[in-house]
């Protein structure tokens, strides 16, 4: 059935396209102008057509989130019974909110950036409960015995890259992360802080030779993302210096530095905690093969789900309210830790202002990625008020009044005038994320692409407009009229398609039943362990 | 197979055309005031659909074992807290303290996979385990050093050792306060500690108090938990439960939505109140319904009547997941989800699919009743 998208202001940045005109779909894909009549034609008119959009950095599914819902039953039974607005309102979603609400912005596709491997099927059952979305995942290395033995022991690049094979394979993730790279060992040997050149007890391996390591792995493994960097020192004043470590650390090769946000504080000011915003969007202006997500925070109740336990361990103290849960596992584990950012907090408005700093500092828009770290920043669903606070400055003037001057004396966003516009959106959240993960039928409309599309009525309150599209639509069906989603209908998780080289996997079978007594086909994810209603996509590993 | 074997559905106890039991499950089912949906003793596949079943009837879905696992959710809602793999405890763990006589009774194959006498390969410091067994009562671990604490309750002696642990005063027999100093000094030697215990042997309050003194631990040394629940499929039911409704179990959906009430919605106290008119009870693995006596669930699935002399009005037969069909179960040795391939496979039909057909009925009548 032909499909005709008609009128709407089409914005289309890999096709330097933003015009009005009309965008054709047939059998799920994005057709060129056909000379055929279509079957059905669907009003776009006063509308802004994008493609999909795509999250790469959302914590959706997993043991982690589901320990977050057990911390917070009172979050998610506000969020049903309650109005929206009440404390802890909307952080408790339910796997099959999840994909209403992401679907309802517009968004087509979100990756679930950090399962341990051994945990991969528990995600890989929820992702298949989230609706309408197509998911991906990606696998957490570099605190398990495994990468730790290896790299003490200079077992070379071939192993890693082998076990980085093996773990995509087992765990049908899309790439691989590190987390605070040696530091949740470190933490089990009773460290409490860890820096890029420390160095984990037993194994003697520092934080810096683990991130070259696992950076070159997932290279010659052909994983189109770069190591996914979440670094050391994460919500520290001062930590500016380690996120340009680690970009220097990333000796002029590929690498994806996570919520950097989090890591874009300098020591000034009476509370020794200021903004180095600035600083930080420089180093990564002048970095051009490192990519980034901002991990932008917004003022409300949230919770924060780490596999960084000695972040997680050492904000205990800070948790509102007071309780938290830390998992230890075979790697990194998990630590749940409910947060309240406040407008009248100094630290919280701080790091509101040094979110939109990078946002607004770094050049190139397809280097930097929209994310909240949902929801460690902020609720994804804060996505619409964010996408408008970086297209007005005036908006962000308003916000600004009723913040801690103090604050924001210590940053450099109210002399920031940037206005992020359509086009750079796209680019933003739609062309750079698809070719971040080599997905070269998702970000644009051009014939051949998946018809994943979002249809926005043009409306100046940029917040609404992004907040409730249109139309939705997923695979050439409709999923979104007005704002509301249907519910029934299933994307896929997209996995790598990774072949694991045989020798390893006999070996990490040894080495797990070595250490854990436990059968490393146990982390299995087989296809019948799976609902119908979840297909894999395989997507092919870069040569 | 004979008429009279657990293969064929019943009505009544004669068998019937599974059709027909089905029909008559929905009537049940859709014309009860409140439906109590019990049991749930079955694989991912099967919690979900009894959840997904739960949400068209106007339920109230509730696990057998949910006593157990809610002895472990309530203090953690309450305080948060620590735990381990049993992977992470065998690898690491210098020392491990065993508190109660249950703990790894109920879990026979856990102490062997854990492996307590041998010493942990990625150890700070290499040199064997200590292991420590609390009340251990008739089954002391082997090779365990034990320590006996007559006349506490176990909330009273998690306090005594956190009491010790801080050097506080305590009110107390001597012959109690030197064990509890010797259980202190033990702690704080630890590099390492894993705390194994079973919370419903401890008790909801004991358990905080745990959590409490673990996170205390930690200021100096490093110190986590390992509870062990017995029942697999209760840890299954709680996490299906939490990515589909975002609560641990003992849902509702009288009003649409999920609401949770760990205490409302717990099945045995609402049949024991006449406050469910019907029940539906699902026994995958013959863990029972757990439920008073008196009470009968209408429509019953499960492998086989097991000959109980009352009968419940609809039986409907199933499989065992990872038996006679393949399913995914909670693995107590590993600590999360396992898919499990069908060791027998079988015709019987899977929870699941029985559920899902349920479900499909029951919306084509009109969905819930009110």
């Amino acid at each position: 059935m032909l499909t005709r998208l008609q009128g709407g202001r089409v914005i289309d940045p890999t096709r330097g396209l933003d015009e009005r005109g009309d965008v054709y779909f047939e059998d799920g894909r994005i057709v060129a102008a056909p000379s055929h009549i279509p079957d059905v034609t669907l009003d776009a008119a006063g509308c802004i057509v994008m493609a999909g959009a795509l999250d790469i950095h959302s914590h959706i599914a997993g043991a982690n989130v589901s320990t977050a819902r057990l911390l917070l039953p009172e979050a998610h039974r506000a969020h049903k019974a309650r109005p929206a607005t009440t404390w802890l309102g909307d952080i408790g979603f339910s796997a099959a909110e999840t994909g209403r609400l992401y679907a309802e912005m517009g968004f087509t596709f979100v990756v679930e950036p950090a399962i341990s491997p051994q945990q991969a099927l528990h995600a890989h059952l929820e992702l298949a409960d989230v609706p309408i979305i197509d998911k991906g995942l990606l696998a957490v290395l570099g605190n398990d015995d495994v990468c730790l033995s290896l790299i003490r022991d200079g077992a070379g690049r071939a192993a890693l890259a082998d076990v980085v094979s093996a773990t995509l394979a087992q765990s049908r993730a899309l790439g691989i992360k590190v987390i605070n790279a040696g530091a949740a060992a470190a933490f089990k040997y009773n460290l409490r802080g860890f820096s890029l050149d420390d160095v984990v007890p037993h194994y003697g391996v520092s934080s810096r030779a683990i991130l070259e390591a696992l950076q070159q792995a997932v290279m010659d493994a052909g994983v189109h993302h770069p190591l996914h960097v979440h670094a050391n020192n994460l919500g520290l004043a001062g930590n500016v210096e380690t996120a340009k470590a680690t970009i220097a650390a990333a000796r002029g090769l590929p690498m994806h530095l996570a919520h950097v946000q989090f890591y874009a504080y300098g020591r000034e000011g009476a509370r020794g905690f200021s903004s180095a915003a600035a600083e930080l969007a420089a180093t990564i202006n002048a970095h051009p093969h490192v990519s980034v997500d901002v991990g932008q925070v917004m003022f409300q109740p949230t919770v924060t789900i780490s596999s960084d336990i000695m972040r997680q361990f050492n904000g205990l103290g800070e948790a509102r309210p007071r309780k938290g849960i830390i998992l230890e596992g075979e790697g990194n584990g998990g630590g749940v830790v409910p947060l309240i950012y406040a407008r009248d907090n100094f630290f919280s408005a701080l790091q509101w202002a040094a979110g939109l700093e990078l946002f607004l500092g770094i050049t190139n828009p397809a280097q930097v990625f929209f994310t909240t770290d949902h929801p460690n920043g902020a609720p994804f669903t804060a996505y619409p008020m964010l996408l408008a606070l970086l297209m007005s400055a005036d908006l962000r003037d308003e916000w600004c009044a009723s913040l801690p001057a103090e604050a924001l004396a210590l940053t450099h966003l109210p002399a920031m005038r940037r206005e992020y516009s359509l086009n750079e959106l796209a680019i933003m959240t739609r062309v750079a994320p698809s070719k971040l993960f080599g997905l070269s039928d998702r970000g644009h409309l051009g014939a051949g692409a998946r018809a994943d599309i979002a249809v926005y009525s043009d409306q100046s309150d940029r917040a609404a407009m992004f907040g409730k599209a249109k139309l939705v639509i997923k695979d050439g069906v409709i999923v979104v009229r007005d704002g509301k989603a249907r519910a029934d209908y299933f994307g896929r998780t997209l996995a790598l398609a990774a072949t694991p080289d045989a020798t390893m996997v006999r070996r990490l079978e040894a080495h797990s039943q070595a250490l854990y007594g436990i059968n490393y086909a146990s982390f299995d994810v087989p296809a019948f362990a799976l609902p119908q209603s979840h297909g894999f996509e395989d997507i092919a590993c870069r040569s | 197979m004979t008429a009279d074997s657990d293969d064929m559905a019943r009505i009544d106890g004669q068998a019937v055309a599974l059709p027909e039991a089905m029909a008559r499950a929905v009537e049940i089912l859709t014309s009860a005031r409140q439906p109590l949906i019990v049991g749930i003793a079955t694989d991912v596949a099967g919690a979900r659909a009894a959840l997904a079943l739960g949400a068209v009837s106007g339920a109230v879905v509730d696990h057998v074992g949910s006593e157990a696992t809610m002895s472990l959710v309530l203090p953690l809602q309450a305080v948060g807290g620590f735990v381990v793999t049993p992977g992470e405890t065998r690898a690491r763990a210098d020392s491990v303290l065993v508190i109660g006589h249950s703990a790894l009774q109920i879990m026979p194959d856990m102490a062997q996979a854990l492996a307590l006498a041998a010493p942990p390969p990625v150890a700070m410091e290499p040199g064997a385990r200590r292991v420590l067994h609390i009340n251990p009562g008739a089954m002391p671990l082997a090779g365990a050093e034990l320590a006996e604490f007559t006349g506490l309750s176990p909330l009273a002696l998690v306090s005594l050792l956190s009491a010790r642990a801080q050097g506080h005063r305590v009110n107390a027999l001597q012959a109690t306060l030197t064990e509890g100093d010797r259980v202190a000094a033990w702690l704080a030697a630890a590099h390492y500690g894993v705390i194994i215990f079973n919370p419903q042997e401890l008790g909801a309050l004991a358990v905080e108090a745990l959590f409490r003194l673990v996170a205390l631990l930690n200021r100096t040394t490093r110190f986590t938990t390992l509870p062990l629940v017995p029942s697999a499929s209760a840890e299954t039911f709680k996490m299906v439960c939490l990515w589909t409704t975002g609560f641990p179990g003992r849902v509702s959906f009288v009003r649409g939505a999920p609401a949770y009430d760990p205490e409302l919605f717990d099945a045995k106290r609402m049949v024991a109140h006449g406050e469910a008119d019907v029940v539906l009870g699902i026994d995958g693995f013959g863990e029972g319904l757990g439920l008073p006596d008196h009470a009968l669930a209408q429509i019953m699935l499960a492998p086989c009547l097991n000959g109980k002399a009352r009968r419940p009005e609809v039986f409907i037969p199933i499989g065992q997941p990872g038996r006679d069909h393949a399913g995914v179960l909670f693995d107590a040795a590993t600590g999360t989800l396992k898919a499990m391939p069908a060791a027998a496979a079988t015709s019987r039909p899977s929870a699941a699919a029985m559920l899902e057909t349920l479900r499909a009925l029951a919306l084509r009548k009109g969905g819930a009743p009110c």
